[in-house]
């Protein structure tokens, strides 16, 4: 097919990766790097380069809006960034000495898991916590609007969520994708934080951990400007829609969309694992 | 929370979301100037990115963007507006940082070194205090 064709398809494709990645709190790259690889099949080298590319437009076209609106916490995210930057420069020391099939095969079965975790809604009894000291400390409860008014919540249990992060960063840096997973994963189940602001800060802060790889990538080549440049446009034009669909959506459905996605992604990270592809 | 500090923390994510808003556009306007040059000299082109052969260096170092977007490259601009888009988060999670510190000088201060580099210093009262807490 000719460059213009591949780049309106490639648009599109990214368009529907950005809009995911909006609502969930995840990079698009769930959704990119099948699609670029198997459909198109480019190289893995360039998915994974325009996957990284994905995941900053996502991170920043979805986090400027949801920001304005009330819905991220940018404290949690940015104390819990530095968790997950400091776990990604181990991840990336790590990555020749794991052996990364086994790591791979295991991270998805507890995506799995947690697939199953979260794919219900928290009962409402458990909606207003007590407020956790370190928690106040820092200052990170908050409150976002709700369709009922303003809702204010409480953080749990920071140490474990710090921790998470960490491991979050780790598995980022080893096997170049999930950090957004487990993100949303130990804010919404560990800190107890309500899940659109879970995705929603996830979203806001897995842009700073692909700016660094991406930085790395496009210096070693693996960033090619004809491919980048629709997955970017797509992208973010799909974050936007995506963005005005979460305030509106209930949280109910997001769940239910994140589960789904978290299955897709437990299962090729199983697949790749046992098929010894990383 | 004082109604102060609710106004800091609100004008601080009004800033780092304005930031974002704007390094986006930017980048995503460049790149569609790219884009399009790109598209009206190479659309009719077969397009393979089957093998992977790596970047010339002109796409892949500073030096070489530079140039080649000076040039009215397409793939130049294009690079440069990903460059862009890579530097919009790092800048508002330094930014961030920097105005959170300026904000709370119980936490952490900043000021710059001699080689006036940013130093980001926390509060050894403040981490004295968070310890004690998390125990």
């Amino acid at each position: 097919m000719t460059v213009f064709e591949f780049t309106l398809l490639v648009w599109l494709g990214s368009m529907v990766a950005g809009l995911l990645g909006a609502l969930t709190g995840l990079g698009g790259g769930v959704v990119l790097v099948p699609l670029l690889t198997l459909f198109f099949k480019v190289d893995i080298r360039y998915a994974i380069g325009a996957s990284l590319v994905s995941v900053i437009a996502t991170s920043s076209g979805a986090a400027a809006a949801y920001l304005k609106e009330g819905f991220s916490n940018i404290r949690i995210g940015m104390f819990l960034e530095i968790a997950t930057t400091l776990g990604a420069v181990l991840g990336a020391f790590l990555a020749s000495i794991v052996p990364a099939t086994a790591l791979a095969t295991i991270f998805g079965s507890v995506l799995l898991y947690s697939a199953y975790l979260s794919r219900k809604p928290r009962p409402k009894s458990e909606w207003n916590t007590p407020p956790d000291p370190l928690a106040t400390r820092l200052r990170m409860n908050g409150s976002f609007p709700t369709p009922e008014g303003i809702r204010h919540y409480n953080v749990q249990r920071v140490p474990a969520g710090f921790s998470l992060m960490f491991g979050a960063g780790a598995l980022s840096g080893l096997l170049g994708i999930g950090s957004g997973a487990v993100k949303v994963l130990a804010m919404d189940q560990a800190m107890k934080i309500p899940f659109k602001v879970s995705t929603t800060t996830s979203n806001f802060m897995i842009g700073v951990t692909a700016a660094a790889s991406a930085g790395v990538y496009l210096n070693r080549g693996y960033i090619d400007p004809g491919l980048a440049m629709p997955v970017m446009l797509g992208v973010l034009a799909g974050s936007l829609i995506g963005t005005h669909i979460l305030i509106k959506a209930e949280t109910r459905w997001l769940r239910l969309i994140f589960s789904l996605v978290i299955v897709v992604l437990g299962i090729e990270m199983i697949y790749k694992g046992l098929a010894g592809r990383f | 929370m004082t109604s102060a500090e609710k106004w800091s923390d609100r004008k601080i994510e009004d800033i780092v979301a304005n930031l974002l808003r704007f390094g986006v556009l930017l980048a995503a306007a460049v790149v569609l100037c790219g884009a399009l040059l790109y598209l009206m000299r190479h659309g009719a082109e077969p397009a393979d990115y089957r093998k992977f052969q790596g970047e010339p260096a002109d796409l892949r170092t500073l030096p070489g963007i530079f140039r080649g977007a000076a040039n009215w490259q397409g793939r130049g601009i294009i690079q440069l507006g990903l460059l862009l888009l890579i530097a919009t988060p790092v800048a508002r999670g330094v930014r961030g940082l920097w105005l959170r510190c300026r904000a709370r000088p119980d936490v952490c201060s900043v000021h710059t070194d001699r080689a006036r580099r940013p130093v980001v210093q926390p509060d050894r009262q403040f981490l004295n205090r968070m310890r004690e807490v998390a125990r």
